[in-house]
């Protein structure tokens, strides 16, 4: 018994790898999914959304890396779709050097057909200095974005002729892994302003971002994999983040099981160490 | 044909880079300076295009003179390559500090010290009870850490519960996060070999 508990304790790293990389592969090759509850910080975002039209225009800020998408790609794509379909004018301006990229896959594997760039949606690029950055577009945006990221002039592109500052804006939707996050939007469009805004953050991030739904100054909190899969539940339109849960939920049970073993291994020959003794 | 290449390169990369696990390899290596590089390139085309739109041409097309303070500043930055003038960038990095926190300032009471006060003064159900008590527990915790009687002792005990189901969470929804981007890595070696769209 002892002697299982030790090769036990002592496995190789690497076959633990390999099974939590079996453990995510086998879900994508063969989906399958799981009953999901709608937590009450995705719904009410996706209930304000409902109710915007196509005089509104809605500020889309994808501050991640290819490396996150998977965690906020597909809330970013989804909610990116409810707003086509209720007609918003989409504006995706980034503070992230990263983002401008994501927003042209965002785009492409989102737009509707019928909807036209520049008219209906628009990409603007990157500007950086971060937190600073933000607070001047919302207060300049011509100003801080006279070009989209194809070098369009601002004038040219009807989506955001009369965007000038924060006070245009119906709801501004920031995608963030990091830096300043959902701290410096409230900070910068939320009290100065007093318009709409919502987070979608990473897991980690998550909890941080919890207080400010608390005091109402987020309309919606999408959190990490989860909240997109319930985005993408919302809206009908399965993407990215419902297929990841399956591999999600695998591989999450399968750390469980890692920890619960180790720690009853550690226990058992912990015990036999000091009855020998 | 340039998606397929796009598909194959993620793949192998991705394979390369995750061979690390195994130990150290060359194919690491490779990927790992392919990485640094196309990152630092791509962000110092960003930068060069942000420098081109706010700064020089407005400068030399429309005259707006300011535009040379913060251009000086960021030229002030390169100062540090040299020991005698390295105070220079003391300069710029000073006004960046000062103007950084004075917009981060900006509303922080308001957004961060008062409607977070408020919120969390308001007792609708059982959540916003723990909520209260969790906040106390923790403040009195680190206010009474030294000096404790019996009350601020008891308090102190759950603000340190509070605290540590706070990082057991945090914990907790790190590892979900890492494991959600470990998905986007094994879709691309999956993706590779055909096996999901």
């Amino acid at each position: 018994m002892n002697q299982f508990m030790e090769k036990l304790q002592n496995t190789d790293r690497r076959i633990l790898f390999a099974l939590i990389f079996l453990a995510m592969a086998y879900p994508m090759v063969k989906p399958f999914t799981l009953p999901m509850s709608i937590t009450q910080e995705v719904k009410s975002l996706y209930d304000f959304i409902e109710k915007l039209g196509p005089n509104d225009v809605v500020l889309m800020a994808p501050d991640y890396s290819p490396a996150y998408a998977p965690t906020v790609g597909g809330a970013c794509e989804a909610i990116y779709v409810h707003l086509m379909r209720r007609g918003a004018k989409v504006v995706f301006a980034s503070f992230s050097p990263e983002g401008p990229m994501m927003a042209e896959n965002v785009i492409a594997s989102g737009t509707p057909a019928g909807k036209k760039y520049g008219v209906d949606y628009v990409n603007m690029g990157y500007r950086a200095g971060g937190e600073g950055a933000v607070a001047a577009a919302l207060q300049d945006f011509p100003g801080v974005f006279p070009k989209d990221f194809q070098g369009t002039a601002i004038k040219d592109l009807p989506a955001v002729q009369n965007l000038k500052s924060a006070k245009d804006i119906s709801l501004g939707v920031l995608f963030s892994t990091g830096g300043y996050a959902g701290g410096g939007w409230v900070r910068q469009l939320v009290q100065p302003y007093g318009k709409p805004f919502a987070a979608v953050v990473t897991g980690m991030m998550g909890p941080a971002h919890v207080p400010y739904y608390q005091a109402k100054q987020l309309v919606g909190l999408v959190v990490d994999m989860k909240g997109g899969a319930e985005y993408e539940t919302l809206v009908k339109r399965p993407s990215g983040s419902l297929a990841g849960m399956g591999a999600q939920t695998l591989a999450q049970m399968l750390i469980v099981l890692y920890m619960v073993v180790a720690n009853v291994t550690y226990l058992t020959l912990k015990k036999e160490r000091t009855r020998t003794r | 044909m340039s998606a397929r290449f796009g598909i194959y390169l993620a793949g192998i990369v991705t394979i390369a880079l995750y061979s690390y696990l195994i130990g150290d390899n060359k194919m690491f290596k490779f990927a790992e300076h392919l990485y640094v590089g196309s990152a630092a390139g791509h962000a110092i085309t960003m930068g060069y295009i942000n420098i081109r739109d706010l700064g020089w041409t407005p400068l030399v097309t429309k005259g707006q003179v300011m535009l040379l303070i913060p251009i000086l500043l960021g030229l002030c930055l390169y100062s540090r390559f040299t020991t005698k003038y390295v105070w220079v960038s003391r300069y710029a990095i000073a006004v960046t500090i000062g103007i950084g926190t004075g917009v981060g300032l900006r509303g922080m009471p308001s957004a961060q010290i008062l409607s977070q006060l408020q919120a969390s003064m308001v007792i609708k159900n059982a959540n916003d009870f723990l909520a209260i008590l969790g906040t106390l527990g923790v403040i009195l915790y680190f206010l009474f850490i030294h000096a404790q009687n019996s009350v601020t002792k008891g308090f102190g005990r759950i603000g340190r519960w509070v605290m540590m189901i706070t990082f057991g969470v945090g914990f907790g929804t790190s590892t979900f996060s890492m494991v959600a981007r470990g998905t986007g890595a094994v879709t691309a070696i999956l993706r590779m070999f055909g096996m999901v769209k």
